[in-house]
């Protein structure tokens, strides 16, 4: 009678634990979703005053600062964990994320392919060994290298997730992003 | 204080932490039970020999291009629990010096193979991940999420249901099988929980690290409580408790889960050492 009373509770806790994990996915990060265009559009007050500064910048004259636009993921809130957690998130339930603002930080790494650069913003996780990285491409087209940052920069970006398939497979990048 | 725990608040509202906490919880309550029967039976160390062999697996899995490797870890860990921990059999090579030679032969193959075929570009990551865990208790697909509770409550069910032969076991190995218990049988039902739990361990704490989690709440209970019962009690609350506080920890501060986990489990023995101390203070 004994085991089976403990059988019980240890079947009731597992329910119970498990039903604490359906509860819904990405509700975190699903606060005013705005589209990353409407954030940033509330963001510039025009494009013609858009140009990269001496220091290299990318958030053109005019505009607001990529600290005062708002995002629903903000990455560089959180702690290397949480970061290597989040971006890996990204892959696993892409769905989650589809349309949402995300902000990171990291350095700034290229990927050179016959036709097609793919420009990185990589981080780092608690253990050294993983650097996390998400893809993204940005709002204004720019010629590499000279108007991107040098390798290794520190760099802030922020853009609108989406996915996008190559060679039949899935892959997702920050569209329209704006780094500094 | 309050900003931790508005962090806290805030990180709890992913489902990634959520699901780590649960199956962290899960993990922790499993390998305590079982600890206590390895570190009196004076298999230790054992958990460290299965991981490495479970870290060949998953390297070789890794190589065949499996996307779910549990089922191809959990088969070859179980077969070598099967092979190291079988008693009173006339094997040529015993105890400690089978489970190093497993442990290490395993660990050296499933590198060689992972840098021979690497299946990523961040060889090193790969193997620091499988070894430390990083950050694989936060990165669960589903699929695995529900592997580990069912293990975990299958687990729990066999201890539950065959406590008093794992506790004859335990203590005399002889006067078990003298009194009719199939000691075989039981032994080679307890050599599949090990390898469950050492599969299961490996995504909270790495492969480096698990026999920190089946060693550490045992020996801490043993500190304080002389009953085999108040140990195995004592133990789970203990390991759950540290692999809780551990995890939080290492979400805020963002310090590697695994090795925050085992130091919560250091500091705890430490505590559980002096109350041991003054206990038999006061009785003397």
């Amino acid at each position: 009678m004994k085991r089976i009373l403990c059988l019980s509770a240890a079947a009731a806790l597992v329910v119970a634990l498990c039903s604490c994990s359906a509860v819904d996915n990405g509700k975190a990060s699903r606060s005013g979703a705005k589209t990353v265009n409407d954030v940033l559009n509330e963001a510039q007050s025009g494009d013609s005053g858009k140009t990269d500064n001496s220091e290299g910048e990318f958030v053109g004259d005019g505009e607001k600062s990529i600290a005062d636009i708002k995002c629903d993921i903000d990455l560089t809130k959180m702690e290397s964990n949480m970061v290597t957690a989040t971006v890996n998130d990204f892959y696993i339930n892409p769905e989650n994320y589809i349309g949402k603002i995300i902000k990171a930080h990291g350095t700034f790494g290229v990927y050179e392919m016959p036709g097609r650069n793919y420009y990185l913003c990589v981080m780092t996780d608690p253990t050294g060994c993983c650097s996390p990285s998400v893809e993204f491409l940005l709002k204004n087209e720019r010629k590499y290298p000279g108007e991107y940052p040098a390798m290794d920069t520190e760099i802030t970006v922020i853009g609108e997730f989406e996915t996008y398939f190559e060679d039949g497979k899935k892959y997702c990048q920050l569209k329209d992003a704006l780094i500094n | 204080m309050s900003e931790i725990m508005e962090k806290l608040y805030f990180y709890i509202q992913f489902p990634m932490v959520r699901k780590a906490l649960i199956v962290g919880v899960l993990i922790a309550l499993c390998s305590s039970l079982l600890g206590v029967t390895l570190v009196l039976k004076r298999f230790s160390f054992i958990g460290d020999g299965l991981s490495h062999v479970a870290f060949g697996a998953m390297a070789v899995a890794a190589v065949v291009g499996l996307t779910n490797n549990m089922p191809l870890v959990l088969a070859v860990t179980a077969i070598s629990a099967i092979l190291l921990l079988r008693t009173g059999t006339n094997t040529r090579i015993k105890g400690d010096a089978a489970v190093a030679m497993i442990s290490v032969g395993a660990l050296a193959v499933g590198y060689l193979l992972m840098n021979v075929f690497p299946k990523s570009g961040n060889v090193s990551g790969d193997v620091c991940t499988t070894l430390f865990g990083s950050t694989s208790i936060l990165t669960l697909s589903k699929k695995e999420v529900l592997l580990c509770i069912i293990l975990s409550a299958v687990v729990m069910a066999v201890f539950v249901l065959f406590y008093n032969k794992v506790f004859a076991l335990t203590f005399d190995e002889d006067f078990a099988r003298a009194t009719g218990t199939r000691t075989s049988a039981y032994n080679l039902l307890i050599a599949m929980i090990v390898a469950a739990v050492i599969v299961l361990a490996m995504n909270l704490v790495g492969s480096l690290l698990i026999s920190a989690l089946v060693i550490f709440p045992a020996l801490s209970s043993m500190r304080v409580f002389k009953t085999f019962r108040s140990v195995t009690v004592c133990s789970a609350v203990l390991s759950v408790i540290c692999a809780l506080l551990g995890m939080l920890v290492s979400i805020v501060t963002g310090t590697p889960v695994g090795s925050t986990i085992v130091v919560v489990d250091i500091f705890s023995f430490l505590i559980f050492y002096l109350i041991g101390l003054l206990k038999e203070g006061v009785k003397k």
